[in-house]
């Protein structure tokens, strides 16, 4: 018997992702993948999923499912929005911890206004063709995911598992769910070029002065940013050459545009700067209207800056409280937040 | 062979441009792709891929795994090499193309741009054995050139913002097929009814970069009649590499 998530609310959109399609982007095949990667690597480990299995990315508005399954572990990461079970009985389970469902259960995500993008995560994973070695969607060429796009109503998304495979608990200690807020959160690290020599020594030093704001025209390929203006000095036009995420477009208009997971592998508007890869995630979750100021770092503190973050990344899942346990009342009381919280070192 | 001069280009702190000018060159872009496929053979842990473009590559890795510092140090001995091309590693494919009206509405533009009749500019299209410089803007869509002087001629002045899957378009001197739906700034001549990027396959770009291409032309009748097998699941590239 088929096991799968009915699509009760499809939610704004909400698609397959996992770590990104690699190793054909000489052919012109983006990468995808999740918008923040950190979210559903934690989101994969509280259901005891290897990191990089396809989970689905969340934004704005959750989506409501039906369980077609005996049994499913599900969980929620890098959101305040809770998992609300609707039926048989009322629950609210934030993020940061799994929850096992069973058969006809049905549960949704509501409304997701503190991130771009959140994760949720069933163990096992889903049972969709791969392209080029990835489940991730890429929306504009309807390739790879389920069927290429966001979830609509009545699909049905095919699991791996039709039942867990222990009743295990899993929960991130300090509670949820979103990442702790620190004093860098509206910095964004970058590190100057490759066509720096297209700008006016300005417009370098412009990139840096004020913040820029995150405008509503911002998706999974690219993010427009308002604010300062930044004047080219050899046209705007390049041959084409390529694209890394996190690189700082500047068209004809001068404002900046940050590519991002859906980007294009190769473009012809001069990049300025580049978002060092540390930060990210963080950029995959920023909302439109959040304000941040641009900092220039060398490629060798980026390094560093890769590399501790990754240890953080690290520690967070090796963080992860687990037990098992056939009652669920009990397993919630312990996974509380009242009980587990405050015994963190530094993460 | 001189050695062209060559630029380290920071992408950030996971890629690395190297680039070796700024236009496009067909010499200089066979070079490139020499030196990927010698870079590629030298197998430097952390190195994910290798994305040449018309003028310089794209080097993707793993900065945990390799610093761009040693990744250029690793790469920067094998760019004096006077390394040709693998021939043999790339493909010859023909592809079919129809210049029915329906599908070659820019043709009369480009012509008149072009100062030729109509049917020498399909002519010169058709004799043109065409080098893939690099693949982008959606999966598996070719920059293939070069076209003689006389068809180098501008974009449009406004792009469309629509044009079908499996388009043949050119302007600059060069031509794309357009395995997508998509807008575009180019001009449109004719259309093939393969697909050059099908999830059908298991491999499902058609090309890669450094191969050749060769335009055949057919008629509707051939066109639609290829595009019902391929409609029908029954496409198969195998018939459309010549080498």
């Amino acid at each position: 018997m088929t096991s799968g998530l009915e699509v009760i609310s499809p939610g704004m959109m909400t698609t397959v992702q996992d770590l990104g399609r690699f190793g054909y982007q000489a052919r012109g095949v983006s990468v995808s993948g999740a918008m923040d990667r950190d979210g559903l690597q934690l989101a994969n480990s509280l259901v005891g999923n290897p990191p990089a299995t396809g989970a689905l990315e969340i934004r704005l508005l959750g989506p409501g499912f039906k369980v077609l399954a005996e049994s499913v572990s599900i969980a929620l990461y890098g959101t305040s929005a809770p998992i609300e079970v609707i039926s048989p009985e009322k629950q609210v389970i934030p993020a940061g911890r799994n929850i096992i469902l069973s058969r006809g259960d049905i549960f949704r995500i509501g409304a997701v206004g503190d991130t771009a993008a959140c994760y949720l995560a069933v163990e096992g994973g889903f049972n969709l063709p791969e392209v080029y070695g990835s489940q991730s969607t890429y929306l504009p060429a309807q390739l790879g995911g389920f069927e290429g796009r966001a979830l609509k109503e009545g699909d049905v998304l095919p699991l791996n598992l039709n039942h867990v495979t222990a009743h295990r608990y899993r929960a991130l200690p300090n509670g949820p769910a979103h990442q702790a807020r620190t004093e860098d959160d509206n910095v964004i690290r970058v590190i100057a070029g490759p066509q720096a020599d297209y700008f006016t020594d300005a417009a370098l030093a412009m990139l840096c002065q004020d913040s820029y704001t995150v405008s509503a025209e911002t998706n999974r390929m690219g993010m427009r940013l308002e604010g300062a203006q930044l004047a080219h000095q050899s046209g705007f036009n390049i041959a084409s050459d390529g694209i890394v995420r996190g690189a700082i477009q500047v068209p004809g208009n001068g404002l900046p545009i940050i590519l991002l997971a859906d980007c294009q592998t190769t473009g012809g508007y001069p990049k300025i700067a580049t978002v060092i890869s540390a930060d990210l995630p963080k950029l995959g979750r920023m909302m439109p209207g959040a304000e941040f100021r641009f900092q220039y770092v060398s490629v060798t503190e980026a390094e560093d800056l890769a590399r501790q973050h990754q240890d953080h990344l690290h520690a967070r899942m090796a963080s992860i409280r687990s037990f098992s346990g056939d009652d669920q009342e009990l397993a919630s009381l312990l996974m509380s937040e009242n009980l587990i919280s405050g015994v963190t070192a530094g993460d | 062979m001189s050695t062209p001069c060559v630029q380290y280009l920071p992408s950030g702190d996971t890629a690395l441009t190297v680039q070796f000018g700024t236009a496009i060159d067909k010499t200089l872009n066979r070079r490139i792709m020499a030196l990927s496929q010698l870079i590629s053979a030298a197998q430097i842990p952390g190195l994910l891929e290798i994305l040449p473009t018309y003028r310089s590559m794209l080097i993707h890795y793993n900065p945990l795994i390799i610093s761009q510092a040693d990744l250029i140090s690793r790469i920067d001995p094998l760019m004096d090499s006077s390394v040709e091309l693998d021939e043999e590693a790339s493909a010859h494919w023909q592809i079919p193309i129809c210049f029915d009206e329906e599908f070659a509405p820019d043709l009369n533009h480009v012509a008149a741009a072009a100062a030729m009749a109509a049917d020498d500019v399909i002519n010169t299209v058709l004799h043109v054995t065409y080098h893939i410089y690099m693949l982008g803007f959606a999966p598996g869509q070719p920059y293939m050139g070069d076209l003689p002087p006389s068809l180098n001629i501008p974009r449009r002045e406004n792009p469309v913002p629509r044009i079908e899957k499996g388009s043949l378009v050119t302007a600059t001197g060069l031509t794309i097929i357009y395995p997508f739906a998509n807008p575009t700034g180019w001009h449109v001549i004719g259309r093939t009814p393969v697909e050059i990027f099908s999830l059908q396959r298991e491999n499902p770009a058609l090309f890669s970069p450094g191969d050749r291409v060769s335009l055949t032309a057919i008629d509707r009748q051939r066109f639609d009649d290829i595009k019902a097998r391929v409609m029908k699941g029954e496409d198969t590239i195998d018939r459309l590499r010549i080498s």
